[in-house]
């Protein structure tokens, strides 16, 4: 985007500052000038409770109503949206595509980065695959292109249960994720 | 069997002032959030699976190396007095302390590493070192993690890192806490600006006590905010990079306050001297706030006394601790007048 876009609001002022909304799970970018941002109260940044509450606060929507409990603990999304706690590790697979532009809201970046169990390390050439078929995945996510999103989880599936022919060996032999435990 | 009132013959870890940079920072402390693979979450675990969970994990933890003459405790068989030292020594959060049903507790004897059991994660590792000394604490608390790592499968996606049972702590699960004394930036009402401008740089600022509390003696927590995308390191330097500017304000504006406002400055510090040579009653409260004031006036050298004589007097300022010393549980008032009795005798004491 160039420097010079005029904003997206009053279309007057040079755009200045790149906002994400999320409303029931549909993503849109902006991007404003400070005036419209600060009109819209974009400015204060909220809180973790807060955030937490603004997404108690949205209301259902059909398909989400449909939405199946957590198969492993049996939680429903709507419990997790009241109380903003988990049930299970499994929970983050069964509730993954209204997870991620959760975890984004708080944290800005979905991709872990740091320590695995066991000492574990994906070999470079591996590890910058999966983290372009993520980036891919989270995009098909956003933009809900369900059909592309599905084969790039198989693919990402895939990838993960190769053994790594690379001098370093995968994260955690024996402690290795379950296929299909990493969010969906 | 160590017991939890040994703890006190020692000052807390945030009140030892040995560390780097310890006229402003008092205690660095770093955890980890952890859970086991395939169980549920404490909170949606029925109470039989808790206890299992508790039983399981505090069975399998035994012999860690660094916990070597530790204290392992269930909560739910200590009294509510040793459950409030455990936490006004910040080796428990309030949430164990107020509901210990199957919940522990593995604390080393130096208190530098703990792990808690069944809080609102299944293991919470927690490392803890005297002033400013982020590496320190991370290698310490890091190694910890590790020695329970080979011992427990802990829940972990490639994509986003340790699950937790909250969003905010997915992915390293590390949160990294720094104590902070800030009376300079509280007296002369810079503060809040400079707060708000690190809310900008993802840090969370709570007050003393944590979670929704206020500052009180001029104490804040400023902890990392983000834990999924950097890793450990980048969010550890992050923080260290907002805490030397941190400091850097304060102490300018301490020597500000020191050539400009030096009668005002005085005048609030021997006040606060005043009321605690003199006071025959003083609740924690109060007590927190003058002795903040009296390590300010230490800091800077307009009172000559002990360097840990204000740090005596802090300690007092917490409840549980005067009810275990005082060693009698007769109520508010009367606490308040030991309270008050034994701080006129530490800064009598100290002006012989």
């Amino acid at each position: 985007m160039s420097k010079k876009s005029a904003c997206e609001l009053c279309h007057k002022n040079p755009a200045s500052l790149h906002f994400t909304e999320i409303a029931d799970r549909k993503v849109s970018k902006l991007f404003i000038c400070r005036q419209c941002a600060e009109q819209r109260g974009l400015l204060e940044e909220p809180e973790v409770e807060e955030l937490m509450s603004s997404i108690s606060k949205q209301e259902p929507d059909a398909t989400q109503e449909e939405r199946p409990p957590c198969p492993r603990c049996g939680l429903d999304f709507e419990v997790f949206r009241q109380r903003g706690r988990l049930g299970c590790p499994e929970c983050y697979d069964a509730f993954g595509e209204e997870l991620v532009p959760i975890l984004r809201e708080i944290h800005k970046q979905v991709q872990h980065t740091g320590k695995h169990p066991r000492g574990g390390q994906l070999s470079d050439a591996r590890w910058q695959r999966l983290s372009g078929l993520r980036q891919a995945l989270d995009l098909a996510v956003r933009t809900e292109d369900y059909e592309r999103a599905a084969k790039l989880r198989d693919d990402i599936r895939q990838l993960e249960e190769t053994p790594d022919d690379e001098t370093q060996r995968r994260p955690s032999e024996d402690g290795a994720p379950e296929p299909g435990e990493g969010p969906a | 069997m160590k017991a939890v009132r040994d703890l006190l013959q020692r000052p807390s870890i945030w009140l030892r002032l040995d560390g780097p940079e310890s006229d402003v920072v008092l205690s660095s402390r770093i955890r980890f959030a952890r859970n086991l693979a395939g169980r549920p979450f404490p909170e949606s675990a029925k109470p039989d699976v808790r206890a299992e969970l508790l039983r399981e994990i505090l069975e399998v933890t035994r012999g860690v190396e660094a916990f070597q003459d530790e204290l392992r405790l269930r909560l739910e068989s200590l009294e509510p007095l040793e459950r409030r030292l455990l936490g006004e020594r910040q080796l428990v959060s309030q949430e164990l302390v107020d509901s210990p049903a199957h919940r522990g507790v593995v604390v080393a004897a130096d208190e530098s590493v703990s792990f808690m059991v069944n809080e609102e994660d299944h293991v919470r590792i927690q490392s803890f070192c005297s002033g400013l000394d982020l590496q320190r604490t991370y290698a310490a608390g890091e190694a910890v993690e590790s020695a329970l790592d080979k011992r427990l499968d802990f829940a972990f996606s490639d994509t986003l890192g340790y699950l937790t049972a909250c969003p905010t702590n997915t992915g390293t699960g590390m949160r990294a806490s720094l104590l902070l004394h800030l009376p300079g930036l509280v007296l002369s009402d810079r503060i809040e600006k400079q707060l708000k401008q690190l809310e900008r740089r993802t840090v969370n600022v709570r007050g003393f006590h944590g979670e929704g509390s206020a500052a009180m003696g001029n104490f804040f927590q400023v902890s990392n905010a983000v834990t999924l995308g950097p890793n450990e390191e980048e969010i550890l330097s992050q923080l260290q990079e907002v805490v030397h500017d941190l400091i850097a304000h304060e102490r300018t504006t301490r020597d500000e306050l020191l050539s400009r406002a030096r009668t005002l400055l005085e005048d609030r510090i021997w006040r606060s001297f005043g009321v605690l040579s003199h006071a025959r009653t003083l609740n924690a409260q109060e007590t927190l706030h003058h002795a903040s004031v009296l390590r300010l006036g230490c800091n800077l050298r307009i009172l000559d006394l002990p360097a840990d004589l204000a740090h005596e007097i802090l300690a007092l300022g917490q409840d549980a601790h005067t009810e275990a010393l005082a060693d009698r549980d007769d109520g508010e008032l009367q606490r308040g007048v030991w309270r008050a009795d034994a701080i006129r005798k530490k800064l009598r004491g100290s002006q012989n």
